[in-house]
């Protein structure tokens, strides 16, 4: 289990006040609320959708992002109620896309993503012994639903009842999930020789 | 520091990825107006919700409703009438009471309770209907249900309606053909039906004397074996002549 000052926060230093007032602008159309809220959690989102191997993650996080501003108005909560309800959308955008694509087969231009804001030190370090190929290749290692519960718990740093919501189960069968998919990520790292 | 939490944190620096500056530039203005707009309609339709008046359900409207409903229940008895319906007694005396009279009723309806007892009575103990013979009366039942008296009787009831009925044997009750009262064996106990030592029917001899045949109906003639209905060489149509 991770500590918890090792997890990354989303809308940083935002406090409870801080984060309601933002809301209120972004409901009210302020685009500098919606820069702010768009740089906070698009990369996550857009990380999200290519580790799960979304056919046009782009375009995914767009859609998503419009949908949350046509129903931010309906929407009531804190900041991990927010962060959750996104990702929900991301989630659900991701299947349809899944399907649509199994429907019509597209061949896709692979392009390297545009590296994220620069993580914690910690991270960083860790990226850098095990890797940045090796890390994606475990990933992909994994089952798709072991593969969305870590990505969601560890890179959208959301709770189990969070994750719960979005992938659809219950909060027992996400703790197994993440419990199988932890002991994979550990399997596929003492086969590959990860130098600790 | 264990390769589990050291993966995980690995991950939390590859896998965000800060999407292309075009698309940020181009995705915030219109969410900004996605939202205004939003916010606009979901006020219109509050404001609306909060100014349209409320519904409400007026006394007179529910008296209406439940004078609607009483006036119906006569006019369904008058509709029953119409059609042709026998009503029920107390829904006639109401009509008469008013002066009204329902149409096809029976003329008899205005009998007091006991004049119907009394005719009931009297059918019941004359002729007409299934009556009971006095035999029938006399004997107490016995285990097995109706005595053997009561089973006499209704053979010959039955026997009498057979010989009313107009030919066709079809709807005849089952058990009451000869056949014996209930709880009385066919044959008596310890005698079999056919003496021992003779068999009903001879054997290799048949029921029915060879050469004649079961059911031949006068009228009907078979035809002899080998010989054919129309004579060989002789079509049944005449020549020259199609069906």
């Amino acid at each position: 289990m991770l500590p918890h000052s090792a997890r990354p926060a989303t809308f940083a230093g935002v406090s409870e006040e801080r984060f309601s007032n933002l809301l209120a602008a972004a409901r009210a159309g302020d685009e500098g609320a919606w820069e702010e809220i768009f740089e906070e959690l698009a990369p996550v989102v857009l990380g999200y959708l290519r580790a799960n191997g979304a056919p046009d993650p782009e375009d995914i996080v767009g859609e998503t992002f419009l949908q949350v501003a046509r129903d931010i108005s309906s929407f009531d909560g804190e900041e991990s109620g927010f962060r959750s309800w996104v990702f929900t959308i991301a989630h659900h955008r991701l299947i349809d896309a899944r399907r649509y694509a199994a429907r019509r087969p597209v061949e896709l231009a692979a392009e390297p993503p545009e590296p994220g804001e620069r993580a914690d030190d910690a991270a960083e370090e860790a990226l850098a012994r095990i890797g940045t190929e090796r890390v994606e290749r475990i990933l992909a290692d994994l089952s798709e639903d072991q593969r969305a519960v870590l990505l969601l718990r560890f890179v959208a740093d959301m709770g189990i009842e969070d994750v719960a919501k979005v992938v659809g189960k219950r909060p027992g069968a996400v703790k197994a999930l993440q419990r199988r998919g932890l002991a994979a990520v550990k399997r596929l790292l003492a086969r590959k020789g990860v130098p600790l | 520091m264990g390769e589990v939490t050291l993966y995980t944190e690995a991950l939390r620096a590859a896998v965000p990825a800060r999407p292309p500056r075009e698309l940020t530039a181009t995705m915030v203005p219109r969410l900004a107006a996605a939202a205004r707009a939003a916010t606009i309609e979901a006020e219109t339709q509050a404001s609306r919700r909060r100014a349209a008046p409320p519904v409400r359900r007026s006394r007179r409207a529910l008296v209406a409703k439940v004078a609607i409903a009483v006036a119906s229940i006569p006019l369904l008895f008058a509709g029953l009438a119409f059609a042709g319906v026998t009503v029920p007694g107390p829904a006639r005396d109401a009509f008469d009471s008013v002066g009204i009279t329902l149409p096809n009723q029976p003329a008899d309806h205005g009998r007091a309770p006991e004049a119907d007892k009394t005719e009931l009575q009297t059918t019941t103990g004359e002729g007409g209907g299934n009556d009971v013979s006095e035999a029938a009366k006399a004997k107490p039942k016995g285990k097995g249900g109706n005595s053997t008296a009561a089973h006499e009787h209704a053979r010959k009831q039955h026997e009498k309606a057979q010989g009313k009925a107009k030919g066709h044997d079809q709807g005849k009750a089952v058990g009451l053909n000869g056949s014996t009262p209930p709880g009385q064996a066919k044959t008596p106990p310890g005698q079999e039906k056919t003496p021992p030592g003779q068999v009903k029917t001879p054997p290799g001899q048949a029921k029915t004397p060879p050469g004649k045949a079961k059911r031949t109906s006068p009228s009907r003639t078979k035809t002899p074996p080998g010989q054919a209905t129309t004579p060989p060489g002789q079509s049944k149509t005449p020549p020259g002549q199609s069906n």
